[in-house]
Order: C-alpha cells, then sequence, then structure tokens
C-alpha cells in the first residue's frame, strides 16, 4: 500500500486469475502489534456466470445480503465486556464492478426487550468504490436507539449476486472488545451448526431470521449428549424478524423447551439445528453463532452449513393412471445433510405439465387424470436449494418428469394366499374346514399394475349377482392391492369330504366407471384343504393354490 | 335354508335382543326400525353362509350383497349402534362379528371408531380384527397408528401382516 502510493484507510482487494481461479485460495488478516490486536478479513468468490434467480432465494427480484449479529454501540451485557466499552459498530461496502451500483440498508435492531426496524442509508457506489457506513453516527443520531445492543443489517441492491460485497465490524477504541460478522445472501431450509460452548469462561448467542417475505414457522433444536439428547424450540417468525437464542441463559435459568424439558445444568457443549417448518424446498432462513471469551473479550463468529437437494425423482416412473380415474405423483429429493431421500412435491405444486393431454391430464396437485389408454410423459419444474457449492447452496432448478402410462384394468394377479385360522363358526361337533385369504393385485392389460386407492373390486359367485364391497379393504390400497378373505368352507361332518365352489368371476368400479376384469376362479373345498384355481390371465399369471388334502 | 340354520339365524337374533342392548356410549342415535333393518340384513346375510351339500352341512363366507351395504350405508349413524351390539354378543359366531364389522366400515365416519377398536379386540377372530384395524386406518390414520404399531407383534400372523401393510402407507 506504501509502495503504491495509496492513500485512505480502507479499500477493497481483488485476487483473480485469467484461468482455473476456482483453484485459487487465498487468506487475508489485518493486524495492530501495539493494540495486540488481529482479525481475518471474509474474503469472498466471484462467479460471473452466476444468475440472480440462483441467488434470490426469497425471490425478491433483487440480490439481498445480511449480517445476523452486528454489536451496536452499547454493547450485550451477555458478552461481559468491561463496563463503559463503547463499540463503534461500522460497515464497509465495496462496489467490485466499472458501473455504478445502487444499494439500499436497513437494520432490525434488538434491545433487551424489545424488537424494531429503521432503514438505513441508500447508497450510490460508484465504480469500484468501498463505503464505510458508520452505523455508530446513525445510532448516536437516532436512527438505531440507544439502548439496542444488536441489530441485523439487511443490504439489497439493483446488481447481480456478489457484485456488491460487504462486511460489518464492531470494536472499542482499544480494538481489544468486539466482533465482526459477515454479510450473506444465503437463506435456507436447514442449517446444521457445529459446536456452541458455555462454561464459567465461555457463552453463546445463536440466531435465525426470516428472509422471505411471509411468515415462516422456525424450529432450533440443540444437540447434546454426542448428540443423543434433544432440546427443541419453535417459532412463528415474520419477515426479518430472528429467533434469538442465548445458550448460556437456558441453561442457567433452567428454560424448558417446547416438550417441558430443560438442559442439563452441567452442560457445557453442544451442536444445534435450525429447520424451516413452513417452506422445505426453498428455505426461508438466514442464521449466526458468536461464541464470546470473557477472560479475554474476544468474540468469535461462526456460520452453520446450508443444506440442500441433489438428484429429485418423481414417487412411480412410471406412473399407472386408470382409465377415467386419477392417480396422484409426487417428488423425493435426496437431502445432503440429512442423507436421506425427502418428500418435496409441494415445491412443485402448479408446475406440472403433461406431454399429452388426449392420454393424460395433470392439475396443480400433480393429480393425472387418464383421457385415453396409452402413454405419455408428465414434467414439473421448481427452484431447490441445491447442494452443489458448499458451503453455500445456490437455488438449482430441478426438472422431475416421468412416464404416465394410462390403464384399463384388466385381471387381477396374485401373488400369494395364505391360510387364516378357522372360524369358531366351524368348530361346532364335526365341523372342520379351510379358509385361506387370497391377496391380489390390479393389472392392465401390458401387465402393469394398477397403483391406485379406491377402486372397488367386485365378486359374483356363481351368478348370484355382484358384490363390490366383498374385499378387505372393500376397496383397493395405494399400491391397487387386496385381499379376499376368508376364502373356504366348513362341512358339518368328521370325515373327508370335498365339493367345487361355485365359479367366481370379478369387475372393477373405479370413480362410477365399471371395468370387467378377465380372471375368474373355480375351487375345491374340502373339510381338510381348499384349492384355487386363478385363471383368465396372461398365462404366466394363471396360478393355483393348494393347502392340505384336497383329493 | 333348513331348519338348523334357521334355528341358527333365530338364536342370533334373539342374541342381540337379549344381550345387546346395554347401553355402549357412541353417542349414535338410533331407532327402532333402523335396528330392525340391521336385524334383517344381518339374519339375510348370515343365513347365505350356512347351506346343505349333498347331505353335508357348510358354512362359508358369503359376502353382503350390494343391496345391503345400499341399505346400511342408507341409515348412515342410525346403524351404527346396532351394528356395534353384534360384536359382544356371546358367545361368538365369527361370521356375525365380521358382517358388522364391514357394514361399519360401509358406513365410516368417527362414529364407527369405537365400535371398530371393540372388533379389534382379542376375543375378536383374526379375520374380524384384521378388518376392523383397516376400518380404523380408513377412519383416521392418526388414531390408527397405536393400534397398527401395536398390531405389528400381535399373535395373529394374519393382522401382523395388515398392520405392516398399513405401516407402509404412513411412509
Amino acid at each position: 500500500v506504501q509502495a503504491a502510493g495509496l492513500t485512505g484507510s480502507y479499500g477493497g482487494v481483488k485476487v483473480s486469475a485469467a484461468a482455473h481461479a476456482s483453484s485459487l485460495d487465498t487468506l487475508h488478516f489485518l493486524f495492530d502489534d501495539t493494540a495486540g490486536f488481529s482479525a481475518l478479513l471474509k474474503m469472498f468468490s466471484y462467479d460471473p456466470q452466476t444468475k440472480l434467480e440462483e441467488r434470490d432465494y426469497a425471490v425478491t427480484g433483487v440480490w439481498t445480503l445480511r449480517a445476523p449479529m452486528l454489536a451496536l454501540s452499547n454493547p450485550d451485557p451477555a458478552l461481559a465486556f468491561p463496563p463503559g466499552t463503547t463499540l463503534r459498530p461500522q460497515l464497509f461496502i465495496r462496489n467490485t464492478t466499472g458501473k455504478p451500483i445502487n444499494a439500499a440498508v436497513r437494520f432490525n435492531w434488538r434491545t433487551a426487550g424489545t424488537t424494531g426496524a429503521a432503514p438505513g442509508p441508500a447508497l450510490h457506489l460508484n465504480p469500484y468504490e468501498t463505503r464505510l457506513v458508520d452505523v455508530a453516527a446513525l445510532q448516536s443520531a437516532g436512527a438505531l436507539p440507544k439502548e439496542a445492543a444488536w441489530t441485523s443489517v439487511t443490504l439489497t441492491t439493483n446488481g447481480l449476486p456478489d457484485e456488491i460485497m460487504a462486511v460489518a465490524a464492531s470494536y472499542d477504541q482499544t480494538l481489544r472488545y468486539g466482533a465482526q460478522t459477515p454479510f450473506s445472501d444465503q437463506l435456507s431450509f436447514q442449517w446444521e451448526g457445529g459446536m456452541w460452548e458455555y462454561d464459567p469462561y465461555h457463552s453463546s448467542i445463536i440466531t435465525a431470521g426470516n428472509g422471505g417475505t411471509k411468515p415462516t414457522q422456525a424450529a432450533f433444536t440443540i444437540f447434546y449428549n454426542q448428540g443423543t439428547q434433544r432440546y427443541d424450540v419453535e417459532q412463528t417468525l415474520k419477515p426479518d424478524e430472528q429467533m434469538w437464542i442465548d445458550v448460556g441463559q437456558l441453561i442457567r435459568e433452567h428454560v424448558p423447551d417446547k416438550n417441558g424439558k430443560p438442559l442439563p445444568s452441567d452442560l457445557t457443549m453442544g451442536s444445534y439445528e435450525f429447520r424451516d417448518l413452513t417452506n422445505k424446498g426453498v428455505g426461508s432462513l438466514f442464521e449466526g453463532k458468536i461464541i464470546y471469551d470473557k477472560t479475554y473479550g474476544h468474540v468469535a463468529y461462526g456460520c452453520g452449513t446450508c443444506c440442500g437437494y441433489a438428484q429429485t425423482v418423481v414417487f412411480y416412473a412410471p406412473l399407472g393412471v386408470p382409465f377415467s380415474g386419477t392417480a396422484g405423483q409426487g417428488v423425493n429429493s435426496y437431502q445432503n445433510c440429512n442423507l436421506d431421500w425427502e418428500d418435496v412435491s409441494d415445491s412443485f405444486w402448479n408446475t406440472w405439465t403433461s406431454a399429452n393431454t388426449s392420454v393424460a391430464t395433470v392439475d396443480y396437485y400433480a393429480t393425472h387424470t387418464g383421457v385415453a389408454t396409452g402413454s405419455t410423459t408428465s414434467y414439473a419444474s421448481a427452484y431447490l436449494d441445491g447442494p452443489n457449492r458448499p458451503p453455500s447452496c445456490p437455488r438449482q432448478l430441478k426438472t422431475p418428469s416421468g412416464g404416465v402410462n394410462v390403464q384399463v384394468p384388466t385381471y387381477f394377479f396374485s401373488p400369494s394366499a395364505k391360510q387364516t385360522g378357522t372360524p369358531s363358526a366351524c368348530v361346532q361337533a364335526g365341523y372342520t374346514g379351510y379358509f385361506i385369504d387370497v391377496s391380489y393385485y390390479v393389472a392392465d392389460a401390458n401387465s402393469g399394475r394398477v397403483s391406485k386407492s379406491g377402486m372397488a373390486p367386485g365378486e359374483n359367485l356363481g351368478g348370484t349377482g355382484w358384490h363390490d364391497a366383498y374385499a378387505t379393504p372393500p376397496t383397493t390400497k395405494s399400491d391397487g392391492s387386496f385381499d379376499d378373505t376368508p376364502f373356504g368352507a366348513c362341512y358339518g361332518t368328521s370325515v373327508h369330504y370335498c365339493e367345487a365352489g361355485p365359479p367366481q368371476s370379478f369387475r372393477l368400479t373405479n370413480n362410477g366407471t365399471v371395468f370387467s376384469i378377465m380372471t375368474n376362479t373355480t375351487s375345491r373345498k374340502c373339510t381338510d384343504g381348499i384349492q384355487l384355481v386363478i385363471q383368465g390371465n396372461p398365462s404366466a399369471q394363471n396360478k393355483t393354490y393348494a393347502f392340505g388334502n384336497t383329493q | 335354508m333348513n331348519k338348523a340354520q334357521r334355528s341358527l339365524c333365530r338364536s342370533l337374533v334373539l342374541s342381540c335382543i337379549v344381550i345387546g342392548y346395554a347401553s355402549l356410549g357412541f353417542g349414535q342415535t338410533s331407532d327402532s326400525k333402523s335396528s330392525a333393518i340391521i336385524e334383517r340384513i344381518m339374519t339375510t346375510a348370515l343365513s347365505r353362509c350356512y347351506s346343505t351339500a349333498n347331505g353335508v352341512k357348510r358354512i362359508t363366507f358369503e359376502p353382503a350383497t350390494n343391496q345391503e351395504f345400499a341399505e346400511v350405508e342408507g341409515l348412515g349413524q342410525k346403524a351404527v349402534e346396532p351394528l356395534a351390539k353384534y360384536l359382544d354378543l356371546q358367545p361368538k359366531n365369527d361370521l356375525t362379528q365380521l358382517f358388522a364389522v364391514k357394514f361399519l366400515m360401509a358406513i365410516g365416519g368417527s362414529s364407527t371408531l369405537g365400535p371398530l377398536k371393540r372388533a379389534f379386540a382379542q376375543d375378536q377372530w383374526e379375520v374380524t380384527r384384521a378388518a376392523a384395524l383397516d376400518g380404523i386406518f380408513a377412519v383416521s390414520r392418526a388414531e390408527a397408528k397405536p393400534y397398527v404399531e401395536a398390531a405389528l407383534s400381535d399373535g395373529s400372523q394374519l393382522v401382523r401382516r395388515r398392520a405392516r401393510d398399513l405401516l407402509n402407507l404412513y411412509q
């Protein structure tokens, strides 16, 4: 700086490379030997390919950055700074581009008992300009209450992501007491936090805020005892509102969680997690944490790790839809924190389309309706928080799709049958008999399973009429299955006796449409055995069950 | 229907009348006309289960007809209490309780939860209990959850299998 003859006391730094910039890493720190002060200065990566929609998590149309925990002039007594310590909170906002950029600052301050919002200055940043915003002066002038100890800072800009970079710092004159808080644009549906501490020399404050435009329900969990136990809190957060967790206070004051359980009084460390219970695919929570050292006045800022989604897959591929009936589709996505698949169907509502609406249509909730026999594909698209650039999780456009087969229920196939207990009605003198529980699934003409609930199988025994509620359960389960139970007979004789059962034919009713089913059965029911022959199906799906003595 | 079957059916109806009128506390309303209709339907449905072939008495489960289900559904809540009384018949004729459960399932709604839970009790036939579990699940998945979980370790293989099927539907 001296050799170049640069003047001034602050500015910006850029490290760039003509190629392979992502292979570079940087570290920037400053120090003052006399004061015994040093600080790491956060460096930001810049990706000229980034699109606003990937980083506009709240879908406001403007890029927004937040610093969640800026300590104001009169420090929070919880930080245990010496009495009379006064901090000087300030923001450094840099335009990294060769064009002018506008930015606006707003504050959400917090005292011991109240919170409030205050506008900040509107900034017009010249090319490459770094602007200092003296928050201490704003507070002295009454823009922020003098008794407010903390504020979050929200910075909005008409620039693209990363064209503005900002840091916030708050130190006293000696540089001994104070902290930085970084700006980030990241909102997420889930944050996994590292360690917090609480002992006679340390304590921790953790916060999460709603960066969205609608109220959201936020869940905060402390994990302790090697993750085997948890402490749960939930709070509804209005836009820009924060939940403020003083871990030491929770422990000291035995504050019960939502399940009535307090933290152990000897607890000294653990981890934490935030979850957005309202917004799943693209969350609206930002977060921050400080751990402070009461002995030396050091306040260290820590960030959680945002969670995101990797692959997305549809529930059913292909989706079987009965002709003139309906079937629901959904989307699962692999979550990189829980390492598990999660249902993110609601993120894709109102985005579904059918490639051929003369075969199948699809509505807001991905309910498909079979219009004509045939196959088509349905598509959905939506942004989800992505996992591809940890620790940031830029939104990614996901486009799940899957085949749709409009099916005509054609036959019933049976994977298994099991003997059931003999009814006590058959245990009268001389009455013996075999009963079985026959499991069936519905299939179409192409031997595809018709996986749909609510279809009513009907049977006709020996031409005596249709019984459309004979099955157990009376209508199919979501996988299209049902049972015929019990199937058998008892006889009032003590000797081996058999007779042919009545022929059994089937039909299926779905949404008022009755489908002929080509399956039929014959049976032989004996005192000590039963035989059931399932026929009329494609040959591989015909079956004969025999239990006991059916000779 | 032969003499023995008629006798059985009469005894079933009589058992209802004599044993089944303790208050069940389910809060449904019924009337004597509804009770009479249910008794007729139950008697008719049961009578089809008893026949004679080649001089050998036969008991088999013949499902209720569409007309019988429609009549019960038409009675709606008024049918719940009369049907519930069949669940406590002593001695039990298991096909009777199974018919009662199937009719209760056709009615559906929260008022059938009490009787269906009664039908899931250990003194019922396992086929009746498996059907009752389905019925509870159909009325309320949340109400059914503890029953489904308990049924996973039930003594009946049939009930365990039904519980596993239903548990999968929670995921």
